[in-house]
């Protein structure tokens, strides 16, 4: 599956993140870059949570910015959907 | 953050709003910058106690009272702000501070690109960033690495034949050079015709290569007002500019040598000059600076020729642009930019 726009969920608010997603072309994959104020230890763990939901969503070809401030999985998780709803 | 607390958007027709927002920006020693296209203003029983703008893609006068410094107002601006310029289009964002307080902007994800201690910092934010633009350099580095090269920094609005001699002059005198076209869409000739023209003008030379300048070659026109009294702001900014130029591009491209050809209108520009003059030699670069060329007495500018298209003096711009540039100015294309000359008395 493929987003259509570029959108956005969350927030930079502390405890959160912000999500912005930006289609890729065709055969570009998925690009992902992650800021986090805890990046050093919890990088991988963001990452995870992230990917988790774009293969849930069979999502492709789109350019994921992460700016965490230290959110939970769960709200990783659910600030990504909603950003991918809003791209379809 | 207590729901004591309202976001509002400062409506700028609004004159009452206008004017509290600027006796507020006044207590903090800041001014209402002309070109500000957003403002958002947290209130507190009826007082600002907080502001942040943008224009384009810098965030300017942030402003907070003291009073309630230290309670997350900083991220309860910015969030909201940011959020507009993401729905404007604007994932790249800067924003100028001073180095005291980068660490409240990092901690919103804002990474620093450099700084002039005490006076200003540069950071940005999003999907574009320095590093990015350091690496479409890498690719596109023309010379092989180890090859001495030198650069000039150009905004050719439009391209004459002062800027082909100044290039041709250094093109003669170095193994490599860069070109980098200025990319603030503040001139006349929107950026795609300057870069145009300018590639067009030096295509016969076999050791030049053209650049995209980016956002961090001369790209801070926006530099907001109130880090310094306007007297220093040039310097500031100059100094800020060359910093970046000397501790990422020039290294990115093995750049040892700068020309500039002589000011003799723009005060600023040679304020420019003189600053690098001072500061380059110390960061391993050499300065050039290059006597204009003159025709019939007088030095070819770039404002001259538009001065020169304002009294449709045709047969003078003949002898100051290249065939490129007349072409150019002589087709379809050109026309509204001709018209927008004509009505404007724009300095750029």
């Amino acid at each position: 599956m493929r987003i259509t726009r570029q959108a956005r969920a969350g927030s930079l608010e502390s405890s959160d993140l912000m999500v912005i997603l930006k289609p890729l072309k065709q055969g570009e994959g998925i690009i992902l870059e992650v800021n986090s104020i805890v990046k050093n230890q919890y990088e991988g763990r963001i990452k995870q949570a992230v990917m988790d939901v774009v293969k849930q969503m069979k999502l492709d070809d789109v350019y994921i910015i992460v700016q965490d401030r230290g959110a939970l999985d769960c709200t990783i998780k659910a600030r990504v959907e909603t950003a991918i709803k809003r791209a379809l | 953050m207590s729901s004591y607390y309202t976001t509002r958007v400062v409506d700028f027709n609004d004159t009452w709003q206008k004017k509290r927002l600027a006796d507020f920006l006044g207590r903090l020693n800041l001014s209402f910058d002309s070109d500000t296209e957003y403002t958002l203003v947290i209130e507190k029983d009826d007082r600002i106690i907080a502001t942040a703008s943008f224009a384009g893609k810098i965030i300017k006068q942030v402003g907070i009272d003291e009073e309630f410094q230290g309670q997350g107002i900083t991220s309860a601006l910015l969030d909201p702000l940011i959020k507009e310029m993401l729905l404007r289009g604007r994932d790249h964002i800067f924003i100028y501070t001073k180095p005291i307080y980068e660490g409240i902007f990092i901690t919103l994800g804002f990474k620093i690109v450099a700084r002039v201690v005490p006076y200003i910092s540069l950071l940005e934010w999003g999907s574009y960033s320095i590093k990015k633009y350091i690496n479409y350099l890498e690719e596109n580095r023309s010379f092989e690495v180890g090859t001495e090269a030198a650069a000039i920094v150009v905004n050719c609005n439009p391209f004459t034949l002062g800027h082909r001699y100044l290039i041709q002059k250094a093109s003669q005198e170095n193994q490599g050079l860069y070109i980098f076209v200025v990319k603030e869409d503040r001139s006349l000739f929107p950026y795609h015709v300057r870069l145009d023209l300018v590639r067009k003008g030096v295509a016969d030379l076999r050791n030049v290569c053209v650049l995209e300048g980016g956002d961090y070659i001369i790209s801070s026109a926006t530099f907001p007002a109130y880090f310094t009294r306007e007297k220093d702001r040039v310097k500031v900014q100059t100094i800020l500019d060359i910093e970046i130029f000397a501790k990422f591009i020039a290294p990115a491209l093995g750049i040892k040598k700068r020309y500039v050809g002589e000011e003799p209108y723009c005060d600023v520009t040679r304020q420019y000059n003189k600053t690098m003059k001072e500061l380059l030699p110390s960061k391993g670069i050499e300065l050039i600076e290059v006597e204009r060329k003159g025709v019939e007495g007088s030095p070819v500018s770039a404002s001259f020729v538009r001065e020169c298209i304002r009294k449709d003096n045709w047969d003078y711009i003949k002898k100051l642009v290249p065939e490129s540039t007349l072409d150019f100015l002589q087709s379809q294309e050109a026309q509204s930019i001709i018209e927008r000359i004509k009505t404007t008395h724009s300095r750029h």
